[in-house]
């Protein structure tokens, strides 16, 4: 598995345990879903909302994270992602 | 001048429509990588689709322009007019085919640095442009500089298949070998006739086995 397709992977990883809980996740879930550590989940979580995946929600009770359709999209497409990235060894 | 070529008498035409078909294939899979650059937003399908939406415009002109020059040839112009009008068409043709060319192929070549620094990119574009400006044998030294890009793009790939050993990624480097030989034999297209079609059936082999790559990721995606 080359490096892109791990970089796609994590992505993936990240919006889908946002998705599996219906929204407005706390970061320690994501954080033990996505295997990462806490700065490259920082950097993730960062790059996903600057890109529009995902949005970030503040409150009393501390952040929480919700897919926007960019989010969506990106999982029910991913197959065609990882499909066009690999075939055309855009690594 | 912008170069020119010796076309066989009996390819007079086919040249025209075998680059309207390298144009097509080019803009449909620009467009696809577009579509995967929107859902992934992820550097490398952004370039990889203005690279082939770029080389598909240089064909698009390039075979408009060498259209125009047929059509002015059988046309009711005087001798002296049509031939002004060719050499215009066919300078015109040339220039922005390689304008367009070297701009999405230097692209690809951008992309397989994997470098955030897109004043590398205009550095190699611009460094391209100004050999070009300043030399008197453009066409000649245009294949000259594309065959030795491709050489380049080859190499990216012959590593990524042997990292990888997908079939598919091996179909892509097959496309660019073919692309590569293909622009190596246009060198040699001002020197006798066969150059110039045996350099377009090569690049329509390099073309067919890009589109069969993307037909390949269609039908999985569907399955």
């Amino acid at each position: 598995m080359n490096r892109k397709r791990d970089r796609l992977q994590v992505i993936h990883d990240i919006l889908n345990a946002i998705r599996e809980k219906n929204g407005n996740v706390r970061p320690t879930h994501i954080l033990y879903k996505s295997n990462l550590s806490h700065q490259m989940m920082e950097e993730y979580l960062g790059e996903l909302i600057g890109k529009g995946f995902i949005e970030i929600h503040s409150s009393k009770e501390g952040k929480t994270y919700s897919l926007t359709q960019k989010g969506f999209d990106y999982l029910n497409k991913y197959k065609l992602i990882t499909e066009f990235v690999d075939s055309f060894g855009l690594t | 001048m912008a170069g020119y070529y010796i076309i066989p008498p009996w390819f007079f035409g086919y040249d025209v429509m075998f680059e309207l078909l390298f144009a097509v294939v080019t803009l449909v899979v620009g467009i696809y990588a577009l579509r995967v650059y929107r859902l992934s937003q992820q550097e490398q399908p952004k370039f990889f689709s203005i690279a082939f939406l770029l080389i598909s415009i240089s064909y698009f002109a390039k075979s408009v322009l060498n259209f125009l020059v047929i059509k002015e040839l059988n046309g009711p112009a005087s001798v002296l007019l049509r031939l002004n009008n060719v050499t215009l068409f066919n300078t015109l043709g040339m220039l922005f085919h390689i304008v367009f060319f070297i701009s999405g192929l230097a692209l690809l070549v951008y992309m397989t640095f994997k470098i955030k620094s897109i004043k590398v990119y205009f550095l190699i574009t611009i460094t391209l442009f100004l050999s070009l400006i300043f030399n008197e044998q453009r066409g000649y030294v245009f294949y000259l500089l594309t065959s030795v890009m491709l050489i380049y793009i080859c190499s990216f790939y012959i590593i990524n298949y042997i990292k990888n050993k997908q079939h598919r990624t091996l179909l892509v480097l097959l496309a660019f070998v073919f692309l590569l030989i293909g622009h190596a034999t246009y060198i040699f297209a001002e020197t006798g006739p066969l150059p110039y079609a045996i350099g377009h059936f090569l690049e329509f082999v390099a073309y067919s086995l890009i589109l069969l790559n993307l037909i390949l990721v269609v039908r999985k995606v569907r399955k």
